[in-house]
């Protein structure tokens, strides 16, 4: 089996037409030209030394600001495909250059079928055409907006584009095209018979759970389709990436996905300091690893107690609730927040474990195992629940790879694939957890892997509890920000270096990382570009839930709206993640 | 005993009694809207859950409804896709209702000073609490709650909107920092982070 | 007489509680008039289409059903009403009556009337080749 994608890549088509590129991840890149791009991903999807069957992320970089672009190709606009082979264990990225009067390429939904929403957010942020893509319109900005939001002529901040004024008739207008017309999408209004429901979930539901829009077409009580509506939460973070500074950045990916707080952070920092070349400490990576692990279990919680509610059950969300006010009080003694602590910083943590941490973990661990067997009485083992979801939102493996699922979604179908155990990060590789499965991917499958592993999280809290290293929190590279602060007083070089890295941001050095971890969604990556500077040149945040609620059509065809609920607590995802 | 017409704003006693009694009754049961933008509604779920009860202010139940709610609590980031829409509910909403500002993105747009947020919810609807934090703890959002409430018992609603005085006299918005301001600038003992 | 007389009464009574109720509740409180206001409430945004459509006929089926098996019923309770005057050879009529209505309930049970939900998701696990065994 090679592992040279990029010397298969130059055997099929030939040295002139692919270009490779070296990246600070070690991951292969290579440019192609936009005319070759089908041949080469149906190539690459097929490949025999090792197929690529994922497309895990599409994505695009306005070129035209970018200073250290040494050894490759001119372009104004680079689309970035980002492949995925399980059988190699190994990415690749395939990016193709696009001048900016004719900014346009070959959609590639027929190859991987979740480029569909990728390649629409990519025309609605850079103005970037794909021919032959089924809806090629805005996925993330309003019908009404005006302008593409990630090119780099176009501005940041709201208060540099005039005061928000919403007069009635701007409203009134604004409502009226955000109405659904089903021959804007190809959908009949009858089936010669009955005629269709066309019915708004959202985008305010309680089912939705946060601010989606699902417009089901509806033949009395069944579902013959779904459309996703997103965009009601896009916050702009990508944007916002290229106005903060590496270091105040940090509190932007919190909210990303607001239920997984430190998880969040993690991502970023381990992209970042792959860009710098920081070495993090044992103690940090332990106390990284147990406070992501905290925020699985905390974020499970939430899955738990509101797939028990979507499916009828109003007490375990009150049980779920508790416990994970007693998870908090331990994130709240050790990071001084709640959902969203900001904790993790380039090069470790933010300051060091509060004395008396483990009497509060220790005390968790066991009361959390006490609960979950209560839960299993209540919850997973209820014939109800059970008959709720069995058979609901069945998915094969081949079309969860096909639309780019992961984590425990993934899982679910039967598949043990975890970043934690097949690509070790942050340390990960120390620690002995399980790696739960399910067998039919429908949605009591995704609620046991759910289960089992705020259990498997427990067993890695155990596990850092018992052997959490002595050492520093934080590493001493200067690049590590803040510097800690007990060196800042002993000599003037660390005061300066603590003052520019605090307040004009550390300069990272010019270069591309990619860093993806096993979030509580499924696999959570930050592409970064730096161009040398204090800011990010490109902030690329690939989520899980994005993929995930692209899915929700396929789920839910043919099932009754009461199934579309369950399907929706199933599918594990919080509106940020999919709008960022 | 009998008001003083003087001492009612409204004029007829008899008004001025019942409209104290509904007041009263208002103030002890507003029912929230089910509206959560963002972070911030995860923060209002939890507080209706056993540990904060928000039922025990009379929030018993989050209406999923606008016909059914009296208290629309702006829980996230407003966005502009969103505007038009959180506009439409506030209309279907039935009198009386509240407006409840919850989180800094709701306030005046938070850290969100980008091309897709609002800034503020208050540049297109009437507030009535503002609650910061971010997201601000079921501790400070329950907080806010109970202010409104007060001012909410002292408000003077039309009985009727057939006959009678017409016109809503709301209670002047007292600001809590300036209220607890001493309070709190008398604390100087701050505990280290470094310890339990 | 006194009986129709008392009926009359609480009839009378009936009508004036809810005109009351309806007269005071629809002139009491605020009212706003505002553009979102008139509009039915689907999640914020306007509907599309109408609720008036033409539905499958099994909506239709079921409301039948239903009217039928509780004509059955009013019948039951007609019998209960005059149970002993009927003596045993009313009894036994009614036996047969609910035996035919029960028959008649085994026969659309047995050609799956009522598998209304459950005959489409069980051609949706076969159409998608998944889903294992339910939990029924």
């Amino acid at each position: 089996m090679s592992t040279n994608v990029i010397a298969d890549l130059t055997t099929r088509f030939g040295e002139g037409a692919v270009a490779a590129q070296q990246t600070a991840d070690a991951i292969p890149t290579a440019w192609i030209p936009a005319e070759r791009l089908t041949d080469a991903l149906t190539f690459l999807r097929d490949a025999p030394g090792g197929s690529y069957p994922m497309l895990f992320d599409l994505s695009a970089i306005d070129e035209r600001c970018r200073t250290h672009r040494e050894g490759q190709p001119d372009s104004d606009f680079t689309v970035v495909y980002h492949l995925l082979s399980f059988e190699r264990n190994q990415d690749v990225r395939i990016k193709v250059a696009l001048p900016s009067d004719h900014a346009s390429v070959r959609s590639v939904a027929g190859i991987y079928p979740n480029a569909d929403w990728y390649e629409r957010e990519v025309f609605d942020m850079f103005g970037v055409g794909f021919e032959g893509h089924p809806h090629l319109k805005r996925i993330l900005m309003p019908p009404w907006w005006e302008g593409h939001p990630l090119r780099k002529e176009q501005p940041a901040r709201a208060t540099e584009m005039g005061p928000f004024h919403m007069t009635q008739e701007d409203a009134s207008r604004m409502l009226a095209s955000l109405e659904f017309h089903p021959e804007d999408w190809g959908m009949r209004r009858d089936d010669g018979e009955h005629e269709y429901m066309f019915l708004n979930v959202g985008p305010q539901h309680p089912s939705a759970h946060g601010v989606l829009r699902l417009v089901a077409q509806m033949d009395g009580e069944q579902i013959v389709d779904v459309v996703p509506d997103i965009g009601y939460h896009h916050r702009g973070a990508e944007k916002m990436g290229e106005r903060q500074s590496w270091h105040t950045y940090i509190p932007y990916t919190d909210r990303i996905d607001y239920l997984g707080g430190v998880m969040n952070n993690f991502p970023y920092v381990l992209a970042v300091e792959t860009l710098a070349g920081i070495e993090v400490p044992d103690r940090a990576k332990v106390i990284r690893i147990m406070m992501a692990e905290l925020f699985r279990v905390i974020s499970h919680l939430v899955y738990y107690g509101t797939f028990a509610a979507d499916v009828g059950q109003m007490s375990p969300v009150f049980w779920m609730f508790t416990d994970r006010e007693r998870a908090f009080d331990i994130v709240e003694a050790v990071t001084g927040g709640r959902m969203h602590p900001a904790w993790f910083r380039i090069g470790g943590v933010a300051q060091d474990l509060p004395q008396g941490w483990e009497k509060l973990v220790g005390d968790f661990i066991p009361y959390m195992r006490r609960r979950l067997k209560d839960y299993d009485a209540a919850v997973t083992r209820n014939g109800l629940v059970k008959a709720r979801s069995r058979g609901i939102g069945s998915v094969s493996l081949k079309e969860a790879m096909d639309w780019g699922a992961s984590g425990p979604f993934l899982r679910a179908c039967g598949f043990e694939w975890d970043f934690r155990k097949k690509r070790p990060y942050g340390g990960y590789e120390n620690f002995q957890f399980d790696v739960p499965t399910g067998s039919h991917g429908d949605s009591y499958d995704r609620l046991m892997v759910h289960v089992e592993e705020i259990r498997q999280s427990l067993r890695i809290i155990e596990q850092c509890l018992n052997g959490m290293p002595s050492g520093p929190y934080k590493s001493d590279h200067p690049l590590a920000t803040p510097p800690r602060k007990e060196r800042t007083m002993h000599d003037i070089e660390t005061l300066i270096g603590h003052f520019l890295s605090v307040s004009w941001g550390p300069v990272i050095p010019p270069g591309e990382a990619f860093a993806a971890v096993e979030a509580t969604k499924g696999n959570h990556a930050y592409y970064l570009v730096s161009d040398g500077g204090t800011m990010s040149y490109r902030t690329r945040i690939r989520t899980p839930s994005f993929a995930h609620v692209q899915m929700v059509p396929l789920l839910s065809r043919g099932l009754t709206i009461s199934d579309l609920v369950t399907i929706l607590g199933s599918v594990d995802y919080v509106l940020a993640d999919i709008d960022r | 005993m009998v008001k003083e017409a003087a001492s009612s704003p409204l004029g007829s006693v008899a008004f001025a009694r019942h409209a104290d009694l509904l007041a009263w009754g208002r103030k002890y049961s507003m029912w929230p809207f089910n509206f959560g933008l963002s972070c911030c509604y995860v923060e209002m779920a939890t507080s209706l859950t056993s540990r904060y009860d928000i039922a025990r202010f009379g929030s018993e139940i989050l209406r999923g409804s606008p016909r059914e709610a009296d208290l629309m609590v702006i829980a996230g980031t407003v966005f502009k896709k969103m505007a038009p829409l959180v506009l439409h509910l506030y209309q279907q909403m039935m009198e009386p209702r509240w407006v409840l500002c919850m989180g800094s993105c709701a306030n005046s747009g938070g850290m969100y000073d980008i091309y897709s947020v609002v800034q503020g919810v208050d540049s297109f609807m009437p507030v009535d609490v503002y609650v910061q934090g971010c997201p601000p703890s079921p501790d400070s959002f329950m907080r806010g709650l109970v202010l409104l409430a007060e001012a909410v018992a002292t408000e003077q609603r039309p009985l009727s909107w057939v006959v009678g005085p017409q016109g809503v006299v709301k209670a002047p918005k007292p600001s809590l920092r300036d209220a607890m301001g001493p309070e709190r600038r008398a604390q100087t003992v701050l505990r280290s982070p470094d310890g339990l | 007489m006194s009986a129709l007389l008392s009926l009359a009464v609480y009839l009378f009574a009936v009508v004036l509680l809810i005109g009351l109720l309806m007269a005071v509740t629809h002139v009491t409180g605020q009212r706003h008039f505002e553009p979102g206001t008139g509009i039915p409430y689907e999640s914020g945004i306007p509907p599309t289409g109408s609720a008036r459509l033409r539905f499958s006929a099994d909506f239709y089926l079921v409301a039948m059903f239903f009217v039928i098996f509780d004509i059955s019923a009013v019948f039951l309770f007609a019998w209960a009403v005059a149970a002993r005057e009927l003596r045993w050879s009313g009894y036994v009529a009614i036996l047969v009556f609910t035996l035919e209505t029960v028959v008649g309930l085994a026969y659309l049970w047995r050609m799956g009337a009522f598998d209304w939900g459950t005959r489409r998701l069980r051609e949706h696990r076969e159409r998608h080749g998944v889903g294992g065994e339910g939990g029924r």
